[in-house]
């Protein structure tokens, strides 16, 4: 069973298994262009903290089968989709869990992507504009006159009949 | 430092949309909630909700409102946009809400009815013109039998602002009270139009070329028993060739034949097609042992691939190409599923299912079906909407319209007859609206758990205050014509001498016009009384003018205040053959040709007497030469 070291970036090295390290499509593909290495690989991006738990997530999905690369079924999508395993993987301070989701996308893990994007979603469903703000300690930047506007725009989402409005929106950004 | 706030707005675009993608898909709370209120935290996630390169976001919502999940957005019927604007999921979602309320149940106001112009006026060149203008609405207007009368295709996104229309002669079919109920022989055959708003007169539509390869135009539907006139044929050229038929559709942009459908020996009634999927009614194939072979019930989908016709003879044989998805005779298969329903009183009687109209969307065909005890067709004993998958042809969902619902509109005397079969139905790819019990429109979503209509679009006719004259109404009005704007905003629904747009986003009558028919008081519930006023077609067009959004891309702006209805008649094509003769005539002489004929009589009557006068002078002058 062959093993590889990774150099995170506070310099710390970490000895995995090459089958878990493959779990992330970055690792995969740079260890298929240069074949056998003995060095460390360096993964400038991610401290030890976070390497740590991405390599635990890895270890523990070693046996899953390949995400596909154009996977996007409609189970991709349902946020409440996450077996207990994960969600008690992700039950970490939303510092360490955006740090999560920044390094499984830098490494390519797309399932760990999923289920920390996921985790995020269902931290917002549900919730108001100010409870939003209040979880992800967001700054409401509109001036009143702001927010009342863009309440009345959309106001076509209400249950009873809005005033009268334009329909199509061609630009808004 | 506010490490988590940075964190979150921090995250890249693609990977904050993920998220937002995902908050996005459950059903409760409703996902289009949950993005609005993200949208409502700060103005960087609103900017990503709304953000038109993050529009995929909107599709979540969508498909919880009944979008089917495999529809592309370039495939939504009714976008929410025009012809010239930027098709956005928000935008279908925003429609389909709009069409979930009901209308308020108060009467609603009528706006004071304004006339139709004529014809459309001259597009206004003047300045920095670089405009468009697109129709929005496109129905016709029945009048005299004596005279053309014409048969539209809905307005549609897909027709590059063009309308395209049929116009039949008299005595064709279309001669009767209901259109295609009748043919004679004097009638000629139809022709088709394609009208450019722009260019104000309709260009005809070529059917046969030097690269037809012997098909030629079929005069279908030819008179059958159970002939109905809907789903209208307008758009549709018919073809024959050795006792095979095929089917093209007009390309309004080119105003030329574009796709082609090969039905082999299936004689084709009806058909509707979306993209390359037709769906056609038609005759029992002659090799089937088939009992009705006169009563088209053999319903068939059928693919076209590479249907462009080419431009070599080698391209136009091999290029169209079709294939058969899936068919049934529909006799059979519902006649069963009719049978299995032993909840119905009727169950003994519905032997025998007639298809009334049907409709197709990307996903599924609709069917009004009427069910009765035998082909006479003679006594209706039930009637339903049936939802088919186009995938397969299966029944996903049965509608019926219920003999209690003439309770939804209270107080007509008519209540009990229905008009569902008397107009087109509509289709999005959620909702239907029909005729209902005493004239009334229904709106249904087919795409939810619900099997009676959702809501009914207020008669406004009842509370008409246009029309003073005469007795206060008992009787509802009946419309006469039922269409959708292209963007899928309005329903325009027609009576004899009124265009009614519906609102269907702020739930109001939107406008109503008049094109100065004189109805007579005995005449009011007529649908077309027998006068000599010209069938016309309604048009509803608007103006657009390009301009630079914020983010620098040119955009389309419908112009304010600009556009118009208009009740457009002798729109009979331009292809027609130059009469010198008549034409000088015409010029020269024109009205004052009862003056000609009377300077005409005067000098043969002059020359005569000459002539008389002239011959006893001669005779004079020999009997004295004689003497």
């Amino acid at each position: 069973m062959s093993e590889i070291k990774l150099l995170s970036s506070d310099q710390a090295t970490i000895t995995v298994e090459k089958s878990v390290a493959e779990r992330s499509i970055l690792i995969k593909n740079m260890l298929e262009d240069v074949g056998e290495v003995t060095e460390a690989i360096p993964i400038p991006n991610v401290n030890e903290n976070v390497l740590k738990k991405v390599i635990e997530w890895c270890e523990h999905h070693k046996g899953d089968p390949p995400a596909q690369a154009d996977d996007d079924s409609d189970s991709r999508k349902k946020s409440s989709d996450i077996d207990e395993w994960d969600q008690k993987f992700m039950q970490v301070d939303q510092e360490m869990l955006f740090e999560i989701i920044l390094a499984a996308n830098y490494l390519d893990i797309k399932p760990l992507l999923d289920v920390g994007c996921k985790t995020v979603a269902n931290m917002i469903k549900g919730k108001s504009p100010e409870e939003i703000r209040k979880t992800f300690n967001i700054q409401n930047d509109f001036t009143p006159d702001e927010e009342e506007q863009i309440r009345r725009e959309n106001e076509w989402a209400e249950e009873s009949v809005p005033r009268s409005q334009p329909l199509d929106i061609d630009e808004a950004c | 430092m506010d490490t988590t706030r940075l964190k979150l707005l921090n995250l890249p675009t693609e990977i904050l949309v993920n998220i937002l993608k995902f908050s996005a898909s459950s059903t409760s709370p409703p996902p289009h909630k949950t993005l609005l209120n993200v949208a409502l935290t700060c103005s960087a996630l609103h900017h990503a909700v709304f953000c038109t390169e993050n529009d995929l976001l909107w599709r979540e919502p969508a498909l919880a409102l009944g979008i089917p999940e495999s529809l592309r957005l370039d495939h939504v019927l009714y976008p929410g946009s025009s012809t010239l604007q930027k098709r956005l999921w928000r935008n279908v979602v925003k429609l389909d809400l709009a069409w979930g309320r009901p209308f308020p149940a108060k009467t609603p106001a009528v706006p004071k009815q304004q006339r139709a112009a004529r014809q459309l006026p001259p597009v206004d060149r003047k300045g920095d013109w670089f405009g468009r203008r697109v129709v929005e609405v496109f129905v016709a207007g029945e009048g005299a039998r004596r005279e053309n009368s014409y048969v539209t295709k809905p307005a549609s996104v897909r027709d590059d602002g063009c309308a395209v229309f049929q116009v039949k002669p008299p005595g064709g079919p279309g001669a009767g009270i209901i259109p295609g109920l009748t043919y004679s022989p004097l009638g000629g055959p139809k022709v088709t139009c394609v009208l450019d708003p722009v260019m104000g007169k309709p260009r005809e539509v070529v059917s046969g070329n030097n690269r037809s390869h012997g098909w030629v135009a079929s005069p279908l539907p030819l008179l059958a028993g159970c002939v109905t006139p809907f789903p209208v044929q307008a758009g549709f050229v018919f073809e024959e060739k050795g006792g095979e038929y095929r089917v093209r559709t007009v390309d309004a942009s080119t105003a030329a034949l574009s796709h082609s459908w090969n039905l082999g020996k299936r004689k084709p009634d009806r058909v509707v097609a979306n993209g390359e999927i037709l769906v056609a009614v038609t005759y029992a194939h002659p090799d089937s042992d088939s009992k009705t072979p006169h009563i088209p019930s053999n319903l068939v989908c059928v693919e076209s691939f590479g249907g462009q016709e080419g431009r070599s003879r080698w391209k136009a044989r091999t290029l169209a190409s079709s294939r058969i998805i899936w068919e049934f005779d529909l006799r059979f298969r519902w006649a069963q599923e009719m049978g299995g329903d032993t909840n119905s009183p009727h169950s003994g009687f519905t032997s025998f299912p007639h298809l009334k109209n049907f409709h197709m969307t990307r996903t599924h065909l609709v069917c009004l079906v009427t069910q009765h005890p035998t082909e006479n067709l003679g006594k209706l004993v039930g009637t339903d909407f049936y939802i088919l998958g186009l995938e397969t042809g299966g029944t996903v969902k049965r509608m019926k319209f219920s003999t209690k619902s003439s309770s939804i509109l209270s107080g007509s005397l008519r209540a009990a007859f229905t008009t569902a079969f008397s107009h087109e139905f509509l289709l999005t790819d959620t909702y239907i609206v029909s005729g209902g019990a005493g004239g009334g429109l229904l709106v249904w979503n087919y795409a939810s758990d619900r099997h009676e209509p959702i809501y009914v679009i207020p008669d406004p006719l009842a509370s008409d205050s246009t029309r003073s004259d005469g007795p206060a109404p008992s009787l509802p009005r009946q419309y006469s014509a039922l269409t959708m704007s292209g963007d899928g905003r309005y329903v325009a629904a027609t009576t004899s001498d009124q265009l009614w747009l519906f609102d269907m986003v702020d739930k109001k009558v939107h406008a109503v016009y008049g094109n100065g028919r004189k109805i007579e008081a005995g005449d009011y519930y007529a649908r077309n009384p027998a006068d000599d006023f010209p069938a016309g077609v309604w048009c509803w067009w608007k103006e657009w003018r390009s301009k630079r959004s914020q983010s620098g891309a040119m955009i389309w702006e419908e112009v304010d205040g600009s556009g118009g209805v208009a009740y457009l008649t002798g729109l009979d094509g331009e292809k027609r053959k130059l009469k010198v003769g008549k034409l000088l005539f015409d010029i020269a002489i024109g009205p004052h040709w009862g003056y000609l004929a009377l300077a005409m009589s005067c000098g043969l009557y002059s020359y005569v007497m000459l002539m008389m006068l002239w011959e006893k002078i001669l005779k004079y002058f020999e009997s004295r030469a004689g003497g």
